[in-house]
């Protein structure tokens, strides 16, 4: 079996609102490992986003156990989840969250100026990462002016320049037409492939499929694998 | 005892008022033989307020009745010095030899004040400190003694301007910081977004303060800038309204050590208060999700 890099026991996630509480997540256990591709589908609402943020050290549980990268994630600091998401973790999300005052390469070489790297390195990672995702000729162009799928390919450079072992990527095609979303999916499958793990929430059951294990959710559980799947 | 050196100024005796102000009038008529009048001096804006030029004569009088009126012949024309408390006010002077300001006055024998110019200026205090000491009715003051003293009121008129700078300066702090609480929604976006791929509270923090730091020091630059055109403005139009040399806005070092002194701490303090906010705050409500 090869590395585990997430592994979560029973999470729940509960916001208080007005008094009454909403459990967005109720009992979720899930494990990834490293190399693995993931896809989640399920309804809106159902969890998908919040169990996205906990595995990648931006939330945490409000119950259940959870290891990140060898971790027990409730012992973590706050600087400590800032670091394991610089370096072993990589977001993508449906609205880019490109720094609109930075070019394409500044907004890349953000992850690269906090981790330390020397400028020759730092600008030699950048150009390998844009390279990457096809967008080497668009490094000194600034977010508006690039379309929306080389704004999310950008984001996904930026998300893959400290090499994460594991991408989160939250409805990524959400905003683009199909062809833009075909090459995004086909970015993720090569990054797939080139052996870093994804865990992947979509509405698109194309995109899904392209997963090795898909999962769905629904109020806030991930639902037991259906007959006749793999 | 040593010898002294004076040498007595000018026309004979100054008036330097300190008696009835004199009354002057530009005579009706010039009657007599303009030879035969005495003369007097007359500053450049007392004789543009009578009209008069080198050569007319003038009645002088010590009281408004224009009574006992002496004639004199204008025998010439000087621009005095400038002096801050005579700004603004209409006052009209005129010099004249002693015996004719005595016979003006109806006074024998009486000098109020007068100057005297020393060969060696260095020596004025030590000068000054003797004839005190010879305790002979006479008080002798320095020019730079006379010029602190009169000058105290314009030291508390520019404490007062320098607590009026800061008033403004703290007033525009709260404004910048209003502006930045209302800006802070993009702010906010933005170390949003620095804070989730992993960028350090310190990182987001010490970027914000050094951004705070350089908008302040820029500001300043502008301000400093914006000051000198005013100063450019404001001395050469003063002096022509008021017909005078004097310098009526004047940038200091002082000045400027204290503008850019309390911009960059306020920048920094106004770009804290807001960071510090969003930073402690959880990235994905920042980012709007
Ligand atoms: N900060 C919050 N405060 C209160 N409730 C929240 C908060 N974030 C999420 N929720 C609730 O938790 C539930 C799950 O939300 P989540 O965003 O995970 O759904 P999702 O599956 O990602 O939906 P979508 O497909 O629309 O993105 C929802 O009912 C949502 O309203
Ligand atoms: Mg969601």
């Amino acid at each position: 079996m090869s590395e585990r890099l997430v592994s979560a026991r029973d999470l729940a996630k509960d916001y208080q609102l007005d008094g009454f509480a909403i459990h967005a997540l109720r009992s979720v256990t899930l494990e990834v490992h490293a190399g693995e591709f993931i896809s989640i589908m399920g309804a809106s609402g159902c969890g998908k986003s919040t169990l996205l943020h906990i595995l990648g050290a931006v939330d945490v549980p409000s119950a259940g156990e959870l290891t990140l990268f060898g971790r027990n994630a409730a012992e973590l600091t706050d600087a400590e989840r800032t670091a394991l998401r610089l370096h072993h973790l990589g977001f993508v999300f449906q609205r880019f969250f490109l720094l609109p005052m930075l070019t394409a390469a500044e907004n890349v070489m953000l992850p690269l100026m906090e981790a330390g790297l020397a400028r020759r390195q730092r600008e030699e990672r950048v150009h390998e990462v844009m390279e990457y995702v096809g967008l080497a000729q668009r490094m000194r162009h600034k977010p508006g002016q690039l379309s929306g799928g080389e704004q999310q390919r950008v984001a996904i450079a930026r998300a893959l320049v400290n090499r994460p072992q594991l991408l989160l990527a939250d409805e990524p095609t959400g905003e683009l037409d199909e062809a833009t979303g075909e090459q995004i999916a086909e970015l993720l499958q090569r990054l797939h492939a080139d052996g870093t793990a994804i865990v992947l929430v979509t509405h698109n059951p194309e995109l899904a499929a392209r997963a090795t294990r898909q999962l769905r959710m629904r109020d806030g559980q991930i639902e037991p694998p259906m007959e006749g799947a793999p | 005892m040593r010898t002294r050196r004076f040498v007595a100024l000018a026309a004979g005796a100054c008036l330097l008022a300190g008696l009835v102000p004199p009354k002057i009038a530009p005579a009706a008529q010039s009657s007599a033989t303009p030879a035969a009048l005495p003369d007097a001096v007359l500053t450049d804006r007392t004789a543009a307020r009578l009209g008069v030029a080198v050569g007319d004569t003038v009645e002088i009088a010590a009281n408004a009745a224009l009574r006992d009126a002496g004639r004199f012949i204008v025998g010439g024309i000087y621009r005095p010095h400038a002096d801050p408390f005579e700004v603004g006010h209409e006052q009209l002077h005129v010099t004249l030899h002693l015996p004719d300001l005595e016979r003006l006055m109806q006074v024998d024998d009486r000098v109020d004040r007068f100057t005297a110019k020393l060969s060696d200026p260095a020596a004025a205090r030590r000068v000054a400190d003797e004839i005190n000491a010879l305790r002979i009715g006479v008080a002798a003051y320095t020019s730079q003694q006379l010029a602190d003293a009169n000058s105290s009121t314009f030291v508390v008129i520019s404490q007062f301007h320098k607590a009026i700078g800061v008033v403004s300066m703290l007033a525009g702090l709260v404004f910048l910081i209003a502006i930045m609480v209302l800006k802070v929604e993009e702010m906010r976006r933005v170390l949003g977004v620095l804070r989730l791929i992993g960028i350090s509270r310190r990182t987001v923090l010490r970027s914000v303060l050094l951004i705070a730091a350089l908008v302040s020091l820029l500001g300043s630059v502008v301000g400093i800038g914006l000051a000198h055109i005013a100063v450019a403005i404001i001395n050469p139009a003063s002096q022509a309204r008021y017909d005078t040399d004097l310098i009526f806005a004047h940038i200091t070092p002082g000045i400027v050590v204290l503008a850019v002194g309390l911009a960059i701490p306020m920048g920094l303090l106004a770009g804290w208060l807001v960071a510090r906010r969003i930073v402690h705050g959880n990235p994905l409500d920042q980012i709007g999700r």
